[in-house]
């Protein structure tokens, strides 16, 4: 849908509706190429309005702008970490990436009760009691199994696999 | 980059300059607001200013 001006140049201000894109990246870069395509998209005047980053979604960025493919494909052109729009004909509705815009806390999983497995730290490996939960700072304080003497210890709620609820126990 | 606990813009500066909020180094996950009186997105996360922000702070 391309018109022209009496100068014969493009006109590029056709109205085009809004859509969201999933461009491919290079695992470990998804912020870099997000701020990356921020600062480009500024300067080139791109009808880009955000560009997002989820945390759970490695090797990927997210693009929202006009549904434009081509402005986008020519804005990737040459941007270090880009692998390139993620073909489909379907778009993507913000509902379907709501999820990663508000991340459910880490310890909303876990109650009081729960046996744990703790994953890195120190206690790398231990089987623990959960006994307390900080959901705002995002902690919890365990026992752990194998101490001789119970010392309960405080550690990020994403150091821990749960193996057993309260409930089932 | 810190990111505001109140607002979760990302800044390099002590304080953030939007809310003058405490500033974390625990954050996850960024959104790059270009337009946000355009931007869908900003407005479901009530984001009104343009700028880099977190998507979750510690």
């Amino acid at each position: 849908m391309e018109e022209e001006n009496a100068d014969g140049e493009d006109l590029l201000e056709v109205d085009f509706p809004h859509t969201i894109f999933a461009i491919k990246t290079a695992l470990g870069h998804e912020k870099t190429v997000a701020e990356n395509l921020g600062q480009k998209g500024k300067r080139k005047g791109a009808h880009i309005f955000s560009i997002i980053s989820p945390m759970k979604l490695r090797g990927y960025v997210l693009i929202e702008g006009e549904k434009n493919e081509k402005a986008i494909e020519e804005l990737l052109k040459g941007m270090q970490y880009v692998r390139g729009i993620v073909g489909g004909e379907r778009d993507i509705s913000l509902k379907e990436i709501e999820h990663y815009l508000a991340p459910k806390p880490i310890v909303a999983d876990i109650t009081e009760g729960d046996i744990v497995e703790i994953i890195n730290g120190p206690f790398k490996g231990e089987k623990a009691r959960v006994k307390q939960i900080d959901t705002g700072k995002e902690e919890i304080t365990v026992e752990l199994f194998e101490a001789m003497v119970s010392i309960p210890v405080t550690i990020k709620g994403d150091s821990v696999r749960v193996l057993e609820k309260e409930e089932n126990l | 980059m810190l990111a505001c606990k109140k607002c979760m813009f990302l800044t390099d500066q002590e304080k953030c300059p939007l809310c003058d909020g405490e500033l974390s180094k625990e954050w996850q996950g960024m959104i790059v607001v270009l337009d946000w009186e355009t931007s869908e997105v900003a407005a479901h996360m009530e984001i009104r200013a343009n700028g880099k922000y977190a998507l979750k702070v510690r």
